[in-house]
């Protein structure tokens, strides 16, 4: 079992707890030299809709268990929110349905991602009404239709300039680093130090701070230097591969759009984060919605150099 | 060897003349008195002691004259022994007669006699040439009846201290020793010296004793157990701590002081030690400074002695800092240390080549610590001479947050700052030679910490996920400890201060475990299996979506306080509720890409789609060896039934993919008659489509005719 599989099935047990106990946890359960650290893996759990984060308050809380189809993926749904280790018994030992079939697939750095193959259309809702889980079609999409811009992310925002008497960073959208600076007066992206953790504002050209997080920054912070170029689109056979800069995350659900419409977690290829089977429909949604012209490429990947 | 110190002419005249009750009198003054309330008090009598209770200042003289007035109250051929006056005497006194003689001149005697088997044998033998050599009485045995009185005199005074006076005059570290009886007592005084007591202020350091914290005696005792050979204790601290007969002693008076450490108390003195912090202010500017802490009982505007001689005059306008520490902010300073001393207390800067700082918010910047904690996040300052040999392992081990910050240079020459080093676990490779302090440790103690715990706080972990072992390293050498489950025993391997219990062989199953380290630390942790099916029901935030009427997302809020409103879409994990959702098509259907043609009807006559020709699976399902059995087709209607034509019988089969009944028809004939055709000659139709198929039959009947 990986470690990942490992935390999400300790976090349904829990059903929620403090960033310090998922911070704790992490550590355990993660093998040493892992470049990837708490923050990033719950990020890509709430991605993957197993979680949802509350950052002000910092905490963090299980997903209830949702089963969809995904998008021309042969009939597979995807099972995702919580799984406990009794539900993974379950349907690993347990499941006696002539028409489907629970894989679970390991991934690097995420938890498996259960793939329910199916013999027939109603064999999903059948399946559902056995766990006594809801059933959803088309989550992506639903999604992609909610997705709310830069600016209706910011409506709610509005904040007093943050405090920099410990310490004050700025983001350098070019290299992706976090200098110390001595002043915070002109627009951007600062992280101020608090102790426990580090606040994030972003500071409008008119020298309004928002209170943000980094998704929401570092988006807001390349629409106002002009760079609408991230965001790149590779068709495949069937929908195809959205590549989403590393040092620029998606916010949390523009990114869960993506990733649902495979169920996997993105792909690193370089400096991209890859997700998989996207359609165009779904890329150009999140691509517009974070102030973006959805570049088209032959060959995404090779991105990763450039 | 005895000493002596000047005497007045005053104080000659006190000479000699001391009685019983002036010794006692004296002794408890000295010992015993509202000064030493709830403080542990060893019953040290020894010369340089004496020198300052008896006014000849002569340590000869005050044991000749102590000696004098216990002989003067024997009962020598009483055939209840020698001291039986003073046994009876002091039974009543334990009970509250003030009146009553003490016996604290005999047992002054006893423990001076103990002190002076200095680097003699332990043995009763010794102890009796200077006990009977202080009262000038045959050395061949002891006196007649002290086997039956002494025992019970330091059980009296005992009695006295802890239960007559709950020690408010001290609190009593006598010990019964079932190796020594008779002289056990006497001996438990004079092992622990006053400079051994002064040291537990370094040992609370070195534990990262925080004022307040309980902290039991026996776990105090193994943690200084492990601590204290290293640390330049007496002779008689280290017999003491090697002799399992001595540990309840030593427990009473490490607990005792523990009790009352507030950080800056130099135990079984009344002096005081206060640690000047490092501290980095980062903003606006990067500064260096140094902080004095302001601890209880310091004086506000000290005149303190700085290194380079000056009487310098401090202040402080808080109650929990002075203004400012007169030393000099550079390389040397922090390399070497420094002191200032005041009256009754000192300032001490620990030098070192490595300070390892923490965010203090009470001091505005990152202050100084004892050492790395693991998963916090730390700034390291180091010296120029250690930077390329450290630099390595702190980038290496500090996480990939950790940066030098390079403006120190300007402030700070010969100094390098490593900013947000956080150390997640222990490293593989330990730090370099004298970077002890860059190791994480859990407060330097035995915890078991990470795991799968079940509730805040651990106790109960998930099977599969028992916590880890920390253990401190003393002398470079891991804690022993051992593991009880289900009544076995196993010893634990002992490498490193990082023990993955999770790793053993054979697995911990579920039940309650035990570990037991250094003889008196036990911690225990149950592991308990899965058996939820879903998640335990909790407040989950959303996110929230208010929606325009014409379907624009208007505002987002993340997943946080606040109720929604019901006009507003949720989103919890992959599921969306609430509000209306625009611009989502109707569910696909799913068509099995070996029929060779596919067509689907909605509820109204005339809604019908033929499938066109399936794309190829998808590569990533290839990749993941998934089958791509059936295709997707969304039409632009909601589907009910998906007719698909086979090439081998039955050739066309019909199912349902939801239960809507047949609707109004469409306004298009044509489409209505293919759409009434296409329920015609059909081979197979699911037995459980059967009643909901008819109802469609009945409606393409009626319409054919």
């Amino acid at each position: 079992m990986t470690s990942e599989e490992l935390l999400l099935q300790w976090a349904s047990e829990r059903g929620g707890g403090t960033w310090s106990e998922w911070k704790d946890v992490f550590r355990w359960a993660t093998p040493a030299g892992r470049p990837f650290g708490p923050s990033l893996a719950l990020r890509t759990f709430s991605m993957l809709g197993h979680v949802e984060i509350d950052w002000e308050a910092s905490r963090w809380t299980v997903a209830p268990p949702v089963l969809t189809l995904l998008p021309d993926a042969g009939g597979h749904g995807l099972l995702t929110g919580a799984r406990t280790g009794a539900l993974r018994k379950r349907l690993d030992h347990e499941l006696d349905h002539p028409d489907v079939l629970a894989h679970f697939v390991a991934q690097a750095d995420a938890p498996d991602a259960c793939l329910v193959g199916t013999g027939s259309g109603t064999a999903l809702q059948e399946l559902a009404d056995w766990l006594e889980v809801p059933y959803e079609h088309s989550l992506g999409r639903r999604l992609a239709a909610l997705l709310p811009d830069l600016d209706a992310m910011l409506v709610h925002r509005r904040s007093t300039p943050g405090i920099p008497d410990l310490g004050v960073e700025m983001f350098d959208a070019e290299s992706g680093r976090w200098p110390p600076v001595e002043e915070d007066a002109r627009p951007g992206l600062y992280r101020y130090e608090r102790g426990w953790r580090k606040e994030l504002r972003w500071k409008d050209d008119d020298g309004q701070p928002y209170h943000v997080d980094m998704a929401l920054g570092a988006w807001c912070e390349l629409r106002r230097l002009g760079r609408r170029s991230e965001i790149k689109w590779e068709p495949e056979s069937v929908h195809g591969l959205l590549g989403v800069p590393v040092r620029f995350p998606a916010p949390a659900l523009h990114a869960r759009a993506a990733a649902m419409c495979s169920g996997l977690a993105p792909t690193r290829e370089g400096r991209m984060l890859m997700y998989r089977n996207v359609p165009e429909d779904v890329a150009a949604a999140v691509a517009s919605s974070l102030s973006q012209e959805l570049v088209l490429v032959d060959a995404v990947r090779s991105e990763g150099v450039s | 060897m005895l000493r002596y110190a000047p005497v007045g002419a005053q104080a000659l005249l006190m000479m000699r003349t001391w009685s019983y009750r002036d010794w006692s009198t004296a002794l408890r003054n000295h010992y015993f008195s509202a000064r030493s309330a709830g403080e542990p008090v060893l019953f040290l009598v020894d010369e340089d002691h004496l020198l300052e209770i008896h006014p000849s200042r002569s340590a000869s003289e005050a044991a000749a004259s102590l000696a004098e007035v216990v002989r003067g109250r024997m009962d020598f051929g009483h055939p209840n022994g020698e001291f039986h006056r003073v046994e009876r005497d002091a039974r009543r006194w334990r009970h509250g007669d003030s009146a009553a003689p003490d016996p604290l001149p005999l047992l002054a005697l006893c423990v001076l006699a103990a002190s002076w088997m200095g680097s003699g044998t332990v043995s009763t033998a010794n102890y009796r040439e200077h006990f009977c050599g202080l009262l000038d009485l045959p050395k061949t045995t002891l006196p007649p009846g002290y086997g039956l009185s002494v025992p019970q005199l330091w059980q009296y005074l005992h009695e006295w201290l802890e239960d007559l006076h709950g020690g408010s005059y001290g609190r009593s570290t006598i010990v019964k020793s079932a190796a020594q009886p008779w002289i056990g007592y006497a001996l438990s005084q004079t092992l622990f010296l006053s400079a051994d007591v002064a040291r537990l202020a370094d040992f609370f350091e070195s534990i990262e004793l925080a004022p307040g914290e309980d902290v039991d005696g026996p776990e105090l005792l193994a943690y200084f157990r492990a601590w204290a050979p290293s640390h330049g204790l007496s002779k008689g601290a280290r017999y003491m701590m090697d002799s399992d007969d001595h540990a309840p002693g030593l427990e009473r008076i490490l607990s005792g002081h523990a009790r009352r450490w507030d950080g800056t108390r130099v135990p079984g003195s009344g002096e005081r030690r206060s640690v000047i912090r490092v501290v980095v202010d980062p903003y606006p500017r990067l500064q260096v400074a140094l902080a004095a802490p302001r601890g209880e009982g310091l004086p506000e505007s000290p005149e303190v002695l700085a290194p380079d001689g000056r009487r310098v005059r401090m202040s402080s306008t808080s109650s929990h800092w002075y203004d400012s520490v007169p030393l000099p902010v550079e390389a040397g300073t922090l390399r070497h240390g420094a002191s200032l001393q005041g009256a009754g207390f000192s300032l001490i800067l620990r030098g070192g080549e490595v300070h390892v700082l923490r965010l203090d918010p009470q001091l505005g910047g990152w202050g100084s610590v004892p050492s790395v904690l693991v998963g916090e996040r730390h700034w390291v300052l180091l010296a120029d001479e250690v930077w390329e040999r450290v630099r390595g392992w702190l980038f290496e081990h500090g996480g990939s947050e950790c940066q030098e910050d390079e403006r120190l240079a300007r402030v700070l020459p010969r100094w390098h700052l490593v900013r947000d080093v956080v150390i997640e676990r222990p490293p593989a490779t330990p730090p370099p030679a004298g970077m002890a302090c860059l190791s994480p440790s859990i407060q330097h103690r035995v915890a078991l910490k990470g795991g799968l715990p079940l509730q805040r706080g651990g106790g109960a972990y998930l099977v599969g996920g028992p916590p880890d072992l920390w253990r401190p390293m003393i002398d470079e050498e891991t804690i022993p400890a051992r593991l009880v489950s289900n009544g076995q025993e196993r010893d634990l391997p002992g490498e490193g201060l990082h023990l993955r219990l999770a790793d053993l062989d054979p697995p911990l199953g579920h039940g309650e475990h035990v570990i037991q380290a250094l003889g008196a630390l036990r911690r225990s942790l149950t592991l308990v299996p899965s058996t939820r099916l879903k998640p335990p029901t909790v407040d989950r935030p959303e996110h929230r979506l208010a929606i325009t009427t014409t379907g624009q997302v208007e505002s987002h809020q993340p997943p946080g306080v606040g109720l929604a409103t019901p006009e507003e879409v949720r989103v919890s994990g992959a599921r969306v509720l609430g509000g209306a959702v625009a611009g989502v098509p109707p569910q696909p259907v799913l068509i099995n890409r070996r029929a060779r043609y596919a067509v689907v009807l909605g509820s109204r006559p005339g809604e019908r789609e033929g499938v066109p020709s399936r794309p190829p699976a998808p590569s990533w399902m290839a990749d993941l060896g998934l089958s791509d059995r059936f295709a997707d087709f969304s039409p632009s209607f909601e589907p009910v039934w998906v007719i698909e034509t086979w090439a081998d019988a039955p050739r066309r089969r019909a199912r349902a993919v939801s239960g809507q009944k047949p609707e109004a028809a469409v306004d298009d004939l044509d489409a209505v008659a293919a759409w009434a055709e296409e329920l015609s000659e059909i081979d197979r139709v699911r037995a459980r489509d059967e009643e909901l198929w008819q109802q469609y039959v009945a409606v393409a009947e009626e319409i054919g005719t």
